[in-house]
């Protein structure tokens, strides 16, 4: 049933190592060393240090990145055929290879949100644990429209380091044109970028939990994702 | 009941015309050969056929599934196998993780008896990267082969592979076939068609033009003959059944001779399709100063048959 799920998560084991391992090193570091010298509130100072760029710039691109590659590699490269020749239908594997996409994220997600705790306990200033929890399950939504992003750009470039290339810039993209707008005429503009709906500071400072927002890049995530697989299914491989 | 019936099967990619109207039958057990140079809409028609990309018109069943009907094409998989004309594979797998990961996704029979037979056995712990082209076809035709279909579709199946491993190909299909598995194989070769299948379509510029029975086809593929001479040649010297396209050129002949006084040249060259003994005879009765023997493309040999001169992809229509 979850066969190719499966033979991806296999696939990506190293990466979700690496991920964890990296992203569990940057934050405890900060928390260790650059905490101490700081004036900010523990969850202020999570949010700008190691969510706002970490989580909505950083895992935002890498699972950008990671998606277009998701079918673009395959088709690039033949492998789709022998792949095919097995009775799996097309929608099977865009589900199946997004869900594993997911599984990383819950996994770096879960660990990650772990160790910063213990950190923050261990130097004697916890964060709230509710936000903490909070910040990494609310970025889950927004890193689903990234994968998204990357899953459509897979589907239609011609190439996976093209499909990767261009996923990674549309995100990077999305993320400097909320911040160039903010406090300009044109800050209405932001509403179109998900990053507009995930404010890891809103969430560790102000304790405002946005869930609609959350509810709503899910659609978002939700409706792109399903467009990448019915253009999939669809399409002529040549 | 056919194991494959196609009706006015045709694709176009936007004005580009793929196939147009092929219309055939495949019998169950039958090796069926579609037969046409590079570009002559082969792989198109397996690719169709296979559901890797959608008709424009037409219709086709294979083993009862309809290929338009999305569930039908993905239940047809379980009892269909599909060999690649380049069969490619991630790298950093090894054999045995690819194996087992198609196992998962249908069923796998034979796997081991096959490898064993393909002598991959022992290269099955190694990355697929590390695999000769030859290896990776091989590989690829257990993982066409392990579910024990019953229908086989094949593109290209000995193009690019060493002779020997070409006939242990061929062998492993000939045994296949005695197992009643239907095959269908797309080639550009005339020898895989006369040694492996029972019947061919001819494809030509995305049309199928002709069918012939193993019978009707020539006993082996043609070859280019070019040989040079210093015996007068007859211009009639090979009208035979088996020899075309002859020339005789003796140009140079006549220089040399005033020169330096050795004797004329002819240059002979010709396209033949006969047995190697009667070919062996005639040229036995010249001089032969120098001698070219090459497998002729089967355009050639189209051209022959068929009359027209053949342009790229198959040339003009009929």
């Amino acid at each position: 049933m979850f066969e190719i799920a499966r033979h991806q998560l296999r696939h990506r084991r190293l990466e979700i190592i690496a991920l964890t391992a990296g992203f569990v090193g940057i934050a405890l570091a900060a928390i260790g060393i650059v905490f101490g010298t700081s004036s900010q509130t523990i969850g202020a100072f999570l949010a700008s240090e190691v969510y706002q760029f970490g989580w909505v710039l950083g895992l935002g691109s890498y699972f950008a990145y990671s998606a277009g590659s998701l079918l673009a590699a395959d088709i690039e490269h033949n492998r789709m055929d022998v792949l095919l020749s097995a009775p799996v239908s097309r929608s099977s594997i865009v589900r199946q290879r997004f869900l594993a996409l997911l599984a990383v994220m819950l996994v770096v997600n879960g660990s990650v949100c772990i160790f910063v705790y213990l950190g923050t306990v261990a130097i004697g200033t916890p964060v709230r644990p509710t936000n903490l929890f909070l910040v990494h399950m609310l970025s889950i939504p927004y890193l689903l429209v990234c994968a998204s992003i990357g899953l459509l750009f897979s589907v239609g470039a011609s190439t996976g380091t093209r499909a990767s290339g261009i996923s990674v810039a549309v995100v990077l993209a999305l993320f400097v044109l909320t911040r160039r707008v903010a406090g300009t005429p044109y800050e209405w503009l932001s509403v179109l970028t998900p990053a507009h709906y995930y404010d890891p500071t809103a969430i560790l400072v102000t304790n405002a939990y946005p869930v609609t927002n959350g509810v709503l890049l899910l659609g978002v995530a939700l409706l792109l994702s399903s467009l990448g697989r019915l253009w999939f299914r669809s399409m002529d491989l040549r | 009941m056919a194991s494959m019936d196609v009706d006015n099967l045709t694709k176009y990619y936007g004005d580009e015309r793929g196939i147009e109207g092929l219309t055939f039958t495949v019998e169950p057990g039958e090796v069926f050969g579609l037969l046409g140079p590079d570009g002559a809409g082969k792989t198109t028609t397996i690719r169709t056929l296979m559901g890797l990309q959608a008709p424009s018109q037409g219709r086709a069943s294979v083993l009862n599934y309809d290929i338009r009907h999305r569930r039908e094409r993905i239940a047809m998989k379980q009892d269909v196998g599909y060999l690649p004309s380049e069969p490619s594979f991630d790298g950093s797998r090894t054999g045995k993780q690819l194996l087992a990961y198609h196992a998962s996704l249908k069923d796998d029979e034979r796997s081991e008896r096959l490898l064993e037979l393909f002598a991959l056995d022992s290269h099955l712990n190694r990355p697929i990267r590390t695999y000769t082209p030859e290896q990776k076809r091989l590989l690829a035709t257990v993982v066409a082969f392990m579910h024990d279909p019953a229908l086989v579709i094949l593109d290209e199946p000995t193009v690019g592979l060493d002779p020997s491993t070409q006939e242990q190909l061929r062998t492993f299909l000939d045994i296949e076939r005695q197992r009643d598995t239907t095959l269908v194989v797309g080639s550009c070769s005339l020898t895989t068609a006369c040694l492996l299948c029972d019947r061919v379509g001819i494809l030509r510029n995305g049309h199928l033009i002709d069918f012939r029975t193993n019978q009707q086809l020539p006993d082996r593929a043609p070859w280019n003959i070019r040989f040079v001479t210093t015996d007068p040649v007859d211009a009639n010297a090979f009208p035979s059944e088996h020899s075309y396209n002859v020339e005789i050129d003796r140009t140079d002949g006549q220089l040399s001779d005033e020169h330096d006084g050795r004797p004329p040249r002819t240059a002979v060259s010709f396209v033949y399709t006969g047995t190697y003994e009667t070919l062996l005879e005639a040229l036995s009765t010249y001089t032969i100063r120098d001698l070219i023997i090459e497998k002729a493309a089967l355009r050639e040999f189209l051209t022959q048959w068929y009359g027209t001169r053949l342009g790229n992809g198959g040339g003009v229509d009929v």
